[in-house]
C-alpha cells in the first residue's frame, strides 16, 4: 500500500515538473477551463432570468448540478484521463508492452501514469463557488449532508473513470478507435442538467443506458434533501461493481492481447 | 487544368484516408451533436411552462439549434495536423511536395466533412422526427446568393483563422494551451451555446466585433430572415476583411515560420 501511495507521490511529482516547464501553457490554459465552465454559467443565469425553474429545479439547485458536474469531470481529468488517453493510444497501436512488465498493478500505471494541471483552477474555481452557494443559498444543510454530497462527487469521479476506462478495453475485443476516450467524455456530458430534464426516449438514453444521474444530480439530490441515504448506499454499490467490471474487462482483454513491440 | 487535376487527387486521396477513419469520424461527429441537442432538450423542457421566452418561440429556439448543429458539422474544421507536422518535423516531407500546405490542408478537412455529412443526414431526420413534431417549422430563406457567399466565407474564414493558431508552432513548442483557448471563445462567441442576440448588452456587444460570429450566426441570421439588405452587405464586407486579414496572418506566418524552421530526416 505504501510503495503504491509513494508511486502516486512520484507520478504527481513528475507530471507538475511537467506542467510547470510550460507554466505560461498551464496558467493560460487553466485560466480558459475555468472562462469555459463560467459560461455554461452566464447561459444558466440568463436562463433563469426568464423562468423560475427547469423540471422542478430552481436556480441554486441547477449551479450546483453544473458545478459539481465541473468538480467531478475535473477530479477525473486531473488524475486520470490523460493516462487514460495515452493508454487507450497505445491499446489501438497495440504497444501496451510496458505495462505488461512493470511490477505494479497495471490499471493502476495506466490510469495514474500522467497528470493534466490545468484542470486545477477549474476544480478549485467551482468548488469555491458550491461553498459559495452552500453557505449563502441554501438552508438546514447539516454536516452529515455536505460529508455525503464529498462521498458522492468521489463516487461519481469513479463511475465516470470506470465507465470511460471498460469503453477503452472495449478496443480489445472489437474494433480499433483512436479517439474512445473522447467519445465516453461526449456520453457522460449530459450530466452537467438535472437528469429530470430528460424525457422520453432521451430518458432511456441518459438513466438507464449511460447512468449520468450519478455524475451530478444525485449527489446535489442528497445535499439538498432530494434524494435519501439510500441513493447513497446504492451509489458506494454500483461504483464499487463498476469498477471491478473494468477490471475484469482488463484482464479479459489481456488475455486475447497480442503485442507488437513496443 | 493541372492545377484541378493535382488538387482533385489530393482531395481523392484525403477522402480514402477519411474513410478508413470513419469511426473516428463519428465519434467526433456526435461531439459536434451533443452540445446543441443537450440545449434543444433543456430548451423544450423550459418551454412546457411558458410559450415564449426573450421573445423566442419553441420553433424558433429548436431550429435555430438544429441550423447550429448542421452549419458546425459541416463548417467548423480542425487543422490540428499543421503544428503536429512542425512539432515533430514531418513538415519536411510536406515541404518537398509540388502541394501547397494549405491546400493541402484544406482537401483533408473538405474530405472529413464528406464523411461528416453522411452522418448528418441521418441525425437531422432523427433530430427533425424527435423534436420537430407538432412543431411548426419556420420559413427558411434557403436559397440566396448572399447565403452561399456566408458560407463559403464562414468555410474560409474558419479555416484560415483557426491555421494562424496552428502556425505559431514555429515559435512555440506547445500550441494547445492557444488551441483551447481559441475553441472556447468560438463556442461562446459563435453562437453555439446561446443566439448572442440573447446574450447580455455588454458581452453582445463584444461578440459583434469579433470574426466568430461569421462562422454560424451570420448565416444562420439570413436563413432565419432576420437581417435586412443592407445589413448583409455590410457585414458581408465586415467579414471579407476578416478573411483577408487572416489570408495575410497565415501566410506572414509561414513566410517568418520557414526561415526559422530547422528539423531533421522527416
Amino acid at each position: 500500500m505504501n510503495r503504491y501511495l509513494r508511486l502516486i507521490r512520484e507520478l504527481g511529482k513528475m507530471s507538475l515538473m511537467n506542467s510547470l516547464e510550460y507554466r505560461t501553457d498551464l496558467a493560460v490554459v487553466g485560466i480558459f477551463k475555468l472562462l469555459e465552465s463560467a459560461t455554461s454559467f452566464i447561459i444558466l443565469i440568463f436562463i433563469f432570468n426568464q423562468v423560475k425553474q427547469i423540471a422542478d429545479w430552481d436556480r441554486t439547485e441547477v449551479l450546483l448540478v453544473n458545478l459539481t458536474f465541473i468538480i467531478s469531470t475535473s477530479i477525473t481529468s486531473l488524475f486520470l484521463m490523460p493516462g487514460l488517453k495515452q493508454f487507450a493510444r497505445e491499446l489501438n497501436d497495440g504497444v501496451i508492452d510496458k505495462y505488461l512488465v512493470q511490477p505494479i498493478n497495471l490499471q493502476f500505471f495506466a490510469s495514474l501514469a500522467k497528470w493534466d494541471c490545468t484542470h486545477i483552477f477549474r476544480l478549485v474555481g467551482a468548488g469555491v463557488a458550491v461553498v459559495y452557494l452552500i453557505l449563502t443559498q441554501l438552508d438546514g444543510i447539516t454536516l452529515m449532508a455536505i460529508l455525503e454530497y464529498n462521498l458522492m462527487i468521489f463516487l461519481s469521479a469513479i463511475f465516470f473513470y470506470s465507465f470511460v476506462f471498460i469503453l477503452i478495453c472495449s478496443v480489445f475485443f472489437l474494433n480499433r478507435l483512436y479517439n474512445i476516450d473522447y467519445l465516453a467524455a461526449i456520453l457522460w456530458d449530459p450530466g452537467k442538467w438535472p437528469t429530470s430534464i430528460f424525457r422520453g426516449m432521451w430518458g432511456i438514453v441518459f438513466m438507464t443506458i449511460v447512468p449520468v444521474g450519478f455524475a451530478a444530480t444525485v449527489p446535489v439530490g442528497v445535499l439538498t434533501g432530494r434524494h435519501g441515504g439510500i441513493f447513497v448506499v446504492a451509489g458506494v454499490l454500483l461504483a464499487g461493481v463498476f469498477l471491478i467490471i473494468s477490471n475484469k474487462v482488463l484482464a479479459a482483454g489481456i488475455r486475447r492481447y497480442a503485442g507488437a513491440g513496443g | 487544368m493541372s492545377f484541378m487535376r493535382k488538387y482533385g487527387a489530393v482531395l481523392a486521396m484525403q477522402t480514402k484516408d477519411a474513410f478508413a477513419y470513419r469511426l473516428e469520424g463519428l465519434v467526433f461527429f456526435c461531439a459536434d451533436l451533443m452540445a446543441p441537442l443537450l440545449m434543444m432538450v433543456a430548451w423544450k423542457t423550459i418551454f412546457e411552462s411558458q410559450p415564449d421566452v426573450a421573445g423566442y418561440t419553441i420553433n424558433q429556439i429548436l431550429f435555430y439549434y438544429l441550423l447550429i448543429f448542421i452549419l458546425r458539422t459541416t463548417l467548423s474544421v480542425y487543422p490540428h495536423d499543421i503544428s503536429n507536422q512542425i512539432r515533430t518535423g514531418k513538415l519536411n516531407a510536406s515541404l518537398v511536395r509540388p502541394v501547397s500546405i494549405l491546400i493541402n490542408q484544406l482537401a483533408s478537412e473538405i474530405a472529413w466533412k464528406i464523411v461528416r455529412i453522411m452522418f448528418l443526414a441521418v441525425a437531422v431526420v432523427l433530430l427533425v422526427i424527435t423534436f420537430f413534431g407538432g412543431v411548426a417549422i419556420p420559413n427558411l430563406q434557403l436559397i440566396s446568393l448572399p447565403l452561399l457567399i456566408s458560407l463559403v466565407n464562414a468555410l474560409l474564414l474558419n479555416y484560415f483563422i483557426k491555421t494562424i493558431i496552428e502556425f505559431t508552432a514555429f515559435w512555440t513548442s506547445e500550441v494547445d494551451g492557444l488551441r483551447s483557448s481559441f475553441y472556447i471563445l468560438e463556442s461562446f462567441f459563435s453562437g453555439t451555446i446561446l443566439p448572442l442576440n440573447l446574450l447580455p448588452g455588454g458581452i453582445e456587444a463584444l461578440a459583434q466585433l469579433l470574426p466568430f460570429r461569421f462562422f454560424y450566426y451570420f448565416p444562420i441570421q439570413i436563413m432565419l430572415g432576420k437581417v435586412s439588405n443592407g445589413e448583409i452587405i455590410s457585414n458581408i464586407l465586415i467579414s471579407w476583411g476578416w478573411l483577408l486579414f487572416a489570408i495575410i496572418v497565415t501566410r506572414l506566418l509561414i513566410r517568418r515560420g520557414l526561415k526559422r524552421y530547422s528539423a531533421f530526416s522527416g
